[in-house]
């Protein structure tokens, strides 16, 4: 049983009294509690989603504002702007804040945001988690601006490599502030992941099998699945480190004296490090896509390729972690193996780039910035790929560890495979946001400012690293030479920072005072363009009956929606993993203050983690009472009449459909 | 969309449709079994790290000495005690599988008994846990080797609190509000988290009581 069978078999229609009246219900039922503990408490998946974009553009701009002092202090050699520890702790939490704080949740955030619009539902699966996944990493990202405020941040680099970062090296609380963001981040991701999964596997409009899913969403499934294989190992290493560190507990896993092993410490690091790097790029390739059908005005060339190109990325991204260890001592077998896996992985994202470029050739384009800044990704996504060949070759790696051709290759990847397409989707889906649009002229210079502020900065880093000069030092001597190169680095620092500028005026300006925009402004094909701009917070007032891959493009006029789920509590449709059949109803909880309850505990238990052992079991003797509380009022204010099962017959065929008269 | 866009439209009623399924039809199975999958690939790190352990230490067992004595002792893990609480894991899966059968067949009395009866066990392999960490003979603090172990045994014992907890949450709700269709899905997927428990402990024990006698 497929969609275009559901649809076949309808008979009735709606009536319009009928329609206001559970409108109304729907907007009491799906409403969030009033004043600040209903703020706390929501579980609406786009407010939270928001909150984690949000606070992600924050934590990038403080991040930037790191990346700007770096600049200055490099722009001249022999400069003393920062002192060297001033520097490291600067770079570290830099490092730290981009990949942990920044790019990860804000995936995260427009995957919450957008998954459940986007397959037709109202809700993610677990409401709840999803409210306390936010709260952990927003104390998890405080932690670690709180370190860096008080002057003893993080100084060990983003990956804190033993012993550098053990108790023997790592002088006071420094990396602990560093392992404790970790566990709480990765919490996070966690929780959003299995959520996310669920949500896509169970909650789907009828119709839409598994064949007809957004690539955006299953670029968020892809990346979830990444996740729970992935951060596990991150968040084990930084427990363990930890451990390590503390001194009433002070296992030995990193020390070499007692067997220990530190080059463990990196392929735990790497085996999540490396993944991560994909975690944060297939989303963003969702996203791409997106953009791409949508103002190439077509269907997407090669569907199936490009969501097989992401699950290839994904697994393959499991086995090239050995690539950042090029310079340890492991065995040179297994270092070419990785060299070779390494660079297997340029094949699915080629694949990705062909669809892509056969989608845009055969379109007719609608050249709006989100398209603009699509473009400047494949200009340094692609180029970012092809230093990333080189840089698994073996010897040529050897050579160039650690200098800044890597750096220059990562932030090409990074920003153009990353941050490029998360622009381009920010104007693309901020009607969705509140209700207006983004400025095109002030977008479209906000795009080249920032393309050519990005190459100024980063090509020369291409030259610096072949010449010579090393990641991570505070000032360099004149005669070296590299003092024209940073130059124009640190003056393409200054042209991003302004075209960032240029962004942030313009969504704070457009977000009170913006063009108003209609309920699909782009003419786009996903579902979420077929609600009002901004979305009602019980999203869809009747989930639809999806009839094609493209489901506003291939949807016929009279296209059925789902009616019979209760109005009074909040229930949507769940169906079949595979063809979306209607399985049976499924009530999700209210919002509820426990999830942050939990999350301050789950918070103050990592943070006492740091200076006691003890803090594990009292704060889990504090959890059991926290999420007994969470449970009980699960199942006390929001739980549907019971009935029992006899009552509701087990599912077969679609329910037998109603007729109501349409009004004259 | 307006309401006006929905005029007209075909509908699917879906008000006859459940309220509750089980298994792999139900949302909370699939929750539970991702989570699982998160601990699955905690354990596996775990195991990679003892083996890596293994490799760093040129001579495996590390000595094992008396406190203050130049005395050497046999630095093996007992086997009699944590073999007897293997077999002990697995007669609890009698009790879980009971009250998984129970939850389906809407057996009230069935549920709460199987509870009570899982919890006990569960209670019990807690305090056999604490006996299982002295027949390691080291200390965490002592090597690499003590370290790995300690950890493998106390994640897993962080699994046997959790599973008390859930266990005690529902059993207060079932005397106390007795048992609804919500609660018996809740019960058959704490009894997923069960099997899940006693099957990973079969490699674990494996690992950290027959692995010194074999690597």
């Amino acid at each position: 049983m497929n969609g275009k069978d559901l649809s076949k078999k309808q008979s009735s229609t709606l009536s319009a009294g009928r329609m206001e009246e559970e409108r109304l219900a729907l907007e009491q039922t799906w409403a969030d509690k009033p004043g600040i503990i209903g703020w706390l408490s929501t579980t609406d998946h786009k407010r939270v989603g928001f909150r984690m974009i949000f606070t992600a553009f924050c934590f990038f701009v403080f991040g930037g504002i790191l990346a700007a002092l770096m600049r200055m202090q490099l722009m001249f050699p022999n400069n003393h702007f920062l002192g060297p520890d001033q520097y490291n702790q600067i770079f570290t939490t830099h490092g730290s804040t981009m990949m942990f704080l920044f790019a990860v949740p804000v995936m995260e955030g427009m995957g919450i945001y957008f998954v459940p619009l986007m397959i037709g539902t109202r809700t993610l699966a677990f409401p709840r988690l999803n409210i306390l996944g936010y709260y952990t990493y927003l104390f998890g990202g405080l932690l670690l601006f709180f370190g860096l405020l008080l002057n003893i941040g993080p100084d060990a680099g983003w990956f804190a490599y033993v012993p550098l970062s053990g108790p023997e090296y790592g002088i006071g609380k420094r990396v602990d502030l560093w392992s404790q963001m970790v566990s709480l981040t990765e919490i996070s991701a966690l929780i959003a992941s299995a959520n996310i999964i669920v949500t896509v596997m169970k909650l789907r409009a009828p119709g839409m099998s598994l064949n007809r899913i957004p690539l955006f969403v299953w670029s968020e499934v892809i990346t979830a699945v990444m996740v729970i294989f992935a951060m596990p190992a991150v968040m084990i290493g930084s427990s363990l480190l930890s451990m390590d560190r503390l001194t009433n507990v002070s296992t030995h896993f990193f020390n070499q004296a007692e067997g220990g092993d530190p080059i463990m410490w990196q392929h735990l690091f790497w085996f999540f490090g490396h993944p991560e790097v994909y975690i944060i790029f297939i989303p963003a390739t969702g996203m791409v896509s997106m953009i791409i059908t949508a103002f190439s005005r077509r269907k997407t060339f090669g569907y199936t390729a490009l969501v097989l190109t992401m699950v290839a990325t994904a697994f393959i991204g499991f086995g090239v972690w050995v690539h950042h260890m090029f310079v340890t001592p492991l065995p040179q077998l297994g270092q070419s193996i990785f060299t070779a896996s390494s660079m297997l992985i340029v094949v699915p994202n080629g694949v990705q780039i062909f669809c892509w470029m056969a989608t845009l050739w055969t379109g007719k384009w609608n050249l709006k910035t989100p398209l603009v800044f699509v473009l400047g990704f494949f200009g340094i996504f692609v180029m970012g790929g092809l230093t990333g060949v080189m840089l698994a070759s073996l010897p040529l790696d050897t050579q160039l560890h650690d200098t800044y051709f890597v750096v220059a290759h990562f932030h090409y990847v990074l920003i153009g495979g990353a941050v490029m397409p998360l622009f381009g989707a920010v104007y693309y889906w901020f009607p969705k946001f509140c209700g207006r649009m983004l400025n095109e002229t002030a977008g479209i210079f906000h795009a080249v400012l920032f393309f050519i502020g990005f190459e100024l900065v980063f090509f020369p880093m291409h030259i610096l690293g072949l010449i010579g000069m090393p990641r991570r030092v505070y000032t360099y001597l004149p005669e070296t030479g590299w003092g024209d190169l940073n130059l124009i680095a640190s003056i393409g620092a200054s042209v991003m920072a302004i075209a960032t500028a240029v962004f942030l005026v313009n969504a704070v300006y457009c977000w009170f005072r913006g063009k108003v925009a209609p309920a699909n402004p782009w003419g786009a094909d996903t579902l979420e363009w077929s609600l009002p701009s901004p979305t009602p917070q019980y999203g869809f007032q009747y989930i639809p009956v999806v009839q094609g891959r493209h489901a506003i493009w291939e949807r016929t006029e009279n296209a059925p929606v789902v009616t019979g789920l209760h109005v009074n509590n909040r229930e949507v449709i769940s169906t079949s993993i595979h063809d979306a059949v209607p399985d049976h109803r499924y009530s999700v909880q209210g919002p509820s203050i426990m999830p942050f309850i939990v999350s301050l505990i789950t918070g103050a238990m990592f943070i006492g983690f740091m200076f006691t052992p003890w803090s594990l079991p009292l704060g889990m003797i504090a959890l059991f009472f926290g999420f007994l509380g969470w449970f009980w009022s699960n199942s006390v204010e929001h739980r549907p009449p019971y009935a029992p099962l006899e009552d509701n017959p087990i599912y077969e065929e679609p329910a037998e459909l109603k007729a109501v008269e349409a009004p004259a | 969309m307006t309401n006006e866009g929905f005029i007209g439209r075909k509908t699917l009623d879906v008000s006859t449709l459940p309220s509750t399924t089980f298994d792999e039809r139900s949302n909370l199975w699939w929750g539970n079994n991702w989570g699982l999958a998160i601990e699955t690939a905690v354990f596996g790190i775990l195991i990679a790290l003892y083996f890596s352990v293994r490799m760093s230490i040129s001579q495996w067992l590390p000595p094992r000495t008396t406190p203050g004595l130049p005395v050497l002792q046999n630095p093996l893990p007992d086997l009699t005690f944590p073999t007897i609480v293997l077999v002990l894991f697995l007669i609890s899966l009698a009790p879980a599988i009971y009250l998984d059968i129970s939850a389906r067949r809407k057996d009230v009395f069935g549920m709460k008994f199987g509870m009570v009866l899982t919890l006990a066990v569960n209670i019990v392999l807690l305090v056999c846990r604490y006996y299982e960490f002295d027949a390691l003979h080291f200390k965490w603090n002592d090597n690499a080797y003590g370290s790995v172990t300690w950890t493998i045994l106390g994640m897993h014992m962080i699994h046997l609190f959790v599973m008390a907890a859930e266990d005690l949450y529902i059993l207060l709700w079932a005397f106390i509000k007795g048992i609804d269709d919500k609660h018996r899905l809740d019960i058959t997927v704490a009894a997923v988290y069960w099997y899940w428990i006693v099957g990973t402990w079969i490699f674990l024990y494996i690992l950290v009581f027959w692995g010194p006698r074999i690597l």
